[in-house]
């Protein structure tokens, strides 16, 4: 992205102009590259100029990473349904039916079954900060990166982590540097 | 390299500190592909007055995960790996000793947001629900699909196919000659470390799966940045057809 030097605090400036109509976009929607040059002109976004930023279509992938995986084309169109109110009985009745589910994917019978709202390391906050007290010892395992992000969680409790420590990564020589 | 938390040696800390009140560990560490032995670790912790704290993001309905059977005490998981569902919920459970803990606490838990405390009116039962955020409504009704979908197939029936589709990579990535990053037995079936061959650059090399394929793996973490690649086979995207034309690209851009 090319901007001007930044003299003042609230460069760059973008101008947004929303579409009032429809069609258009949708008209160039399916092809990949069509996609990434309609996408082109909002990386050359200069402070002053006036910009259009145009819907996000995604390119198709097929995703065999570390997650996200691919998302069922049922659950797709399940978040594409209607949003009701969150204490809408309706609604309510669905997260009962959740906790439902849950508890038979995590075999367990436990009461205390709910989704935190928000990702994985929301729920691994929600355990720490719930059941650490300042000065509380945690055995932490660290076979890999998140279970130094356990150890963040035990210290920002205010509680002591004891590190058993796997080896793990690659074996680094003094004259190379970590990798970010 | 990546190996499973060796059960001896948390043996050993916890003799160490007996004050100890918390065994943490990761059940699939992502990072390294290693998938240690939960049920070993919390006989351990109990062993030792601890409570067991166990990391099930990625394993959530990919391998075996048995909270009541292996009494995990606090569990967390993600919506976004095995359940393919979108990213951002986190499924988690408490069994009584750890809520008795949560509710005998001397000090506010330090977050309003994640107080299971609070969080627990709100998802409590019916009409004695109480306000605490607005949850987010779409994605949950994305949720519910998933774990229905996992319902419909059978959460053994899910351990199986992911093992299945596993061990078909395996076999596939042993004659491309790519070696894995962890030992046989201590391996996430769903995730895959294997070492960047000698001689393949590891951005180019992933940028022209990504561009001229529309096939993403996972890069390595950290220190094994550049040393390794992580190929996932979660949930929706454990199939025999992605197994395949994972292995067909990879045979093209290695060459």
């Amino acid at each position: 992205m090319r901007r001007t030097p930044n003299t003042d605090s609230h460069a760059p400036k973008v101008i947004w102009q929303f579409f009032s109509g429809t069609g258009n976009v949708l008209a160039h929607a399916p092809r990949s590259d069509m996609i990434r040059n309609l996408r082109k002109p909002e990386r050359e976004v200069t402070g002053r100029r006036m910009v259009t930023i145009r819907p996000f279509i995604p390119p198709t992938r097929t995703l065999m990473g570390p997650g996200p995986s691919d998302v069922h084309p049922r659950v797709l169109q399940a978040m594409a349904r209607p949003t009701i109110g969150h204490m809408d009985p309706e609604f309510i009745g669905m997260m009962e039916e959740i906790k439902i589910l849950l508890l038979h994917a995590f075999r367990t019978k436990n009461e205390m079954t709910l989704v935190v709202s928000g990702p994985g390391s929301a729920g691994m906050e929600t355990c720490f900060v719930n059941l650490l007290e300042p000065g509380d010892k945690v055995v932490v395992c660290r076979n890999g990166v998140f279970g130094g992000r356990m150890k963040e969680n035990v210290e920002r409790c205010g509680g002591i982590p004891i590190m058993v420590e796997e080896e793990w990564g690659a074996r680094l020589t003094p004259t190379r540097s970590k990798a970010h | 390299m990546g190996r499973a938390v060796d059960p001896d040696k948390v043996e050993g800390s916890l003799k160490n500190n007996p004050d100890a009140r918390f065994l943490a560990f990761v059940h699939a560490e992502t990072s390294t592909g290693a998938l240690s032995d939960v049920r070993r670790l919390v006989q351990v912790a109990h062993a030792h007055g601890c409570l067991a704290i166990v990391d099930a993001v990625t394993s959530l309905g990919g391998v075996p995960l048995d909270v009541d059977g292996w009494q995990i005490d606090a569990v967390y998981s993600g919506s976004q790996k095995c359940l393919s569902c979108t990213p951002g919920l986190s499924p988690i459970s408490f069994n009584e000793r750890a809520m008795e803990i949560v509710r005998k606490r001397r000090n506010k838990v330090r977050s309003w947001f994640l107080d299971l405390n609070l969080v627990a009116q709100y998802w409590g039962g019916g009409a004695q629900r109480v306000y605490h955020h607005t949850a987010p409504v779409n994605a949950l009704y994305g949720l519910h699909e998933a774990l229905v979908i996992l319902q419909e197939e059978g959460l053994e029936n899910a351990w199986e196919r992911h093992a299945r589709n596993h061990r078909m990579l395996r076999d596939g990535l042993g004659a491309l000659g790519l070696a894995f990053c962890v030992p046989g037995e201590e391996r996430i079936p769903h995730l895959n470390a294997v070492a960047i061959p000698a001689g393949t650059e590891d951005g180019p090399t992933r940028k022209r799966m990504l561009e001229e394929f529309g096939l993403e793996i996972g890069a390595g973490l950290g220190t094994m940045a550049g040393k390794i690649w992580r190929i996932g086979l979660m949930g929706h995207s454990s199939t025999p057809k992605n197994v395949t034309y994972c292995l067909s690209v990879l045979k093209t851009v290695l060459g």
